[in-house]
């Protein structure tokens, strides 16, 4: 009897330590999948209007917002007390859903320059060149020597088109053609199927197919124009929602937020505003 | 002399036992819970990889897509630039012409503006009213910039009444109007290229078996997964908005088909990516880890085991062995116990028959007193007292195999009694010792015999030189040998023969007995010569018992047995005692004395 009380102990004792190392290794593959839930503080909400234009504003493999502006713009909203709420809206039909009252402000790399009296602009917050994109082999022509059959591609309304447009109308009244398409992405597929002879656009934008396509494209003009970038608000409006997010963005401005943020995207210290900043001192 | 220790070795091997198990645990333990973690993380990276090549996958039939797309939307713009090159002004308004024209170059329809964007031709090949259909693009200030640029081509797509579109924009030849031509969008069709976007999952396996998705909108589009390709992503519980809470950058674990999956999602561009794998795939190197050292571990415990039993059974055999042994040796012996010093219990390991009775259910001590009672006259009664003195045993015994005691009992047989230390404690204190009993009196009747001198009955020769030699051990001092040679003994052997010659010796002997002491023994040497040896017997004692020899020899003297004897006398007082020395003076002494009474 004796002998089978021990016999029982000693396999208890040779079983125990696999049976317990294989409950603590389960316990502890259930233990990583717990997590707790935070308050969330109710905040105004602030609508705003984007446009799809990777690093400024994408979609991350997440499925959360991310890009300069998206960061720029939770950040800001953070400081200035709102939260976000972003809408993917046609790029070319901005002013409709600003005016209609569907948005509260237009944010993804907005150019103000000439149109500074249109919205009501934020203080620019970042600088960003627009460049020229052709493919490696095309002759190395001036910008105004720079034509061909299909033109260049570029985003339907965008100060790039408006650029595009006004030069070669001035030139000698004989208008090139500039293939303007709705989405920038379709732009980018008429450059690369061969439809257009060029693509222009912000820099930072176009680095991105230069960097996925190495030895396809060059830029014929990579600093062709610096443009200011700022926050759009409708025009004859109560001015708070633009103030605190302009007070925010300064903030951000002046202590490096929003060129740390717009370094991480791969875009140049000069156009971030640091250079600015330092001839302006 | 070895001792025998009680010994710590089973507790130590408990401690042992105990320090191994304790130890396996946290060692399996920390090996699982690493293994596990390493599983997750190699599963997470596959995913990833997974996830990647899914990317891949899509931007490939993205590109795919956007290069027909962007071909199609090229096609109505050369339609429009057509158009535009051979179109006379005065068919600008003719609707008949344009209908004709979309119907030769497969447009859905067009339309022709004029610098104050009024409709002034339209065709549409469903006969649908295209102005108010595109009266939305048409009020776009992209579509007006064009009179103002007429450089400008503006191209896009759109959805009208749920009819996806694209369209081109351009000015007239004249640049004061405008055409619009537009198609319904074609979708990329796997009839021309044989490739579709149900396609990109095909023909791949991925290593650890996930089930790998690709979603866009609201369908499922591609998944490793037959069954679910094609399912509306509400429909299945892994896509369903808010079924599962993703993790972000990490494995979410949940349950899907009544068993636990580990996967991850990802938005690349319009698709949603997902990579799950069961459990079982995920801690594969976990189960093997656990099999392969379970496997182990047994090996390990089963070889201890045989280990174990090797020594046990060499051992067991050593035991049996030995036991053989004490147990024949044990033959020889009448009775053995075992005393334990602590309890004064007798355990006995062998009894007699006579001991069987008296044992039986007696106290040690009533036990010891009926042996002694029975069997033994109060001398040796006093011996055996005087071994087993218990007060005194343990110091009796230190540094020593064994003590012991011969005993006659009452019947005249003759017993050794043995004590053997057996066992010592940690404080080294005698805890049991062992008694053994033997019947020794063989061993004295032979010795008796070899030790008698049968004619005289006195010790013999052999008796002195075991004597001498044990005198001398004791050295118990003074010592006086007295040696003795009897005169007449050749004389009355020749003339009255040798009956007469061994009266004689017979009478020397018995006077030589009487008149020795007790502390004095009497040896015939050989022949006519005897010897007394006295212990602790100085020269005057020595003498006297020569002087009263003597007297006695006068008084017992007659014609036919005449008593004489010449004496030689040596007395070792003090100093080193050699017994041959003695001996060899005595025997002097004795020739001189024998001269001085021939003479």
């Amino acid at each position: 009897m004796n002998q089978k009380k021990q016999k029982r102990k000693h396999f208890l004792v040779s079983a125990l330590p696999l049976f317990l190392a294989a409950v603590l290794a389960l316990s502890a593959c259930g233990q990583a999948e717990r997590k707790t839930d935070g308050k969330k503080e109710t905040l105004p909400q602030l609508q705003i209007g984007v446009d799809n234009l990777k690093p400024f504003f994408y979609i991350d493999h997440n499925g959360d917002y991310a890009g300069i502006d998206a960061d720029i713009a939770k950040e800001a909203c953070r400081r200035a007390g709102y939260e976000p709420v972003f809408t993917e809206v046609a790029w070319d039909e901005r002013d409709h859903y600003l005016e209609s009252g569907d948005l509260d402000c237009l944010w993804t790399a907005f150019i103000m320059d000439g149109r500074e009296d249109r919205y009501n602009w934020t203080d620019r917050y970042l600088d960003s060149d627009l460049a020229i994109l052709v493919e490696k082999n095309a002759p190395d022509k001036s910008l105004e020597e720079f034509q061909g059959p299909g033109g260049v591609a570029v985003r339907a309304g965008s100060k790039a088109e408006e650029l595009f447009l006004k030069m070669k109308n001035t030139k000698d009244g004989q208008p090139e053609s500039v293939y303007s398409c709705g989405t920038f992405s379709m732009a980018v597929t008429a450059f690369v199927k061969g439809y257009a002879n060029g693509l222009a656009g912000h820099r930072v934008v176009l680095q991105q197919l230069l960097d996925s396509n190495p030895g396809e494209y060059k830029y014929l003009e990579e600093h062709w124009q610096r443009v200011h970038l700022g926050v759009a608000f409708l025009k004859g409006q109560d001015t708070e929602q633009r103030d605190r997010i302009n007070e925010a963005l300064l903030e951000m401005k002046a202590d490096g937020s929003i060129q740390q943020i717009a370094k991480q995207y791969g875009m140049d210290a000069d156009e971030t505003g640091e250079a600015a900043e330092h001839e302006e001192k | 002399m070895k001792k025998n220790k009680i010994s710590d070795s089973p507790r130590i091997l408990r401690m042992a036992g105990w320090i191994f198990a304790v130890a396996s645990i946290a060692v399996f333990s920390i090996a699982g819970f690493s293994v596990a973690i390493q599983d997750l993380r190699q599963t997470y990276r596959l995913a990833q990889e997974t996830a990647s090549f899914l990317e891949t996958q899509c931007e490939k039939y993205d590109n795919y897509a956007k290069g027909i797309s962007a071909k199609s939307i090229q096609e109505i713009l050369d339609r429009a630039e057509g158009l535009k090159k051979f179109i006379a002004p005065e068919q600008y308004s003719s609707s008949d012409f344009l209908s004709y024209f979309i119907r030769a170059e497969h447009l859905s329809g067009a339309i022709i503006l004029d610098d104050t964007f009024s409709v002034v031709a339209q065709a549409d090949l469903d006969e649908k009213d295209s102005a108010s259909m595109w009266e939305h693009v048409i009020g776009r200030q992209s579509v007006r910039d064009i009179l103002t640029y007429p450089g400008k081509k503006y191209v896009d797509e759109v959805t009208i009444d749920g009819t996806p579109y694209q369209f081109a924009v351009i000015a007239n030849a004249d640049a004061d109007g405008l055409i619009l031509c537009y198609a319904s969008a074609q979708k990329p069709s796997r009839d021309i290229y044989g490739y579709s976007v149900e396609q990109i999952l095909n023909g791949n396996n991925f290593h650890k078996n996930p089930i790998a998705l690709v979603t866009g909108g609201e369908w499922i589009l591609s998944s490793t997964d037959p069954e679910l390709t094609g399912m509306g992503t509400e429909e299945c519980q892994i896509t369903r908005p808010g079924e599962i809470r993703w993790k972000k950058d990490a494995l979410t674990r949940f349950s899907y088909k009544n068993s636990i999956w580990y996967g991850i999602h990802q938005v690349s561009g319009t698709y949603s990516l997902y990579v799950l794998y069961p459990s079982d795939e995920v801690f594969a190197n976990r189960k093997s880890f656990f099999v392969i050292g379970f496997m182990a571990y047994l090996m390990v415990i089963v070889l201890i085991l045989a280990v174990q039993r090797y020594f046990d059974r060499k051992n067991l055999d050593n035991t049996r062995k030995q036991l053989s042994i004490i147990r024949g040796i044990s033959l020889s012996y009448a009775s053995i116990f075992l005393y334990h010093m602590e309890t004064k219990k007798m355990e006995a390991v062998k009894l007699s028959d006579g001991f069987r009775a008296l044992f039986h259910g007696a106290k040690t001590a009533d036990f010891v007193e009926a042996v002694c009672e029975k069997y033994l006259d109060p001398e040796n009664r006093e011996k055996v007292f005087e071994l087993l003195h218990e007060e005194t045993l343990e110091e009796r015994l230190r540094g020593k195999p064994y003590i012991g005691k011969e005993i006659q009992i009452k019947t005249g047989q003759w017993y050794s009694l043995v004590l053997i230390p057996q066992e010592y404690d940690a404080e080294d204190h005698l805890k049991m010792v062992l008694a053994v009993i033997r019947d020794i009196s063989h061993i004295k009747q032979a010795q008796e015999l070899s030790f008698k001198d049968r004619l005289t009955g006195l010790h013999n020769r052999n008796y002195m030189e075991v004597k001498g030699r044990q005198f001398l051990r004791e050295g118990k001092l003074p010592f006086s040998l007295i040696m003795a040679d009897c005169n007449y003994l050749k004389r009355t052997n020749d003339t009255l023969g040798h009956e007469y010659g061994d009266k004689l010796l017979r009478k020397v002997a018995e006077i030589f007995q009487e008149s020795a002491p007790e502390n004095c023994e009497v040896i015939r040497i050989g022949g006519d010569e005897f010897l007394i040896l006295g212990r602790e017997c100085p020269r005057e004692q020595a003498e006297e018992i020569v002087a009263r020899i003597r007297e006695r020899f006068a008084e017992e003297s007659s014609e036919t047995l005449p008593l004489s004897a010449a004496f030689g006398i040596h007395t070792t007082e003090e100093g080193e005692f050699s017994f041959e020395k003695a001996y060899y003076l005595a025997d002097q002494a004795m020739y001189r004395d024998k001269k001085g009474t021939h003479r």
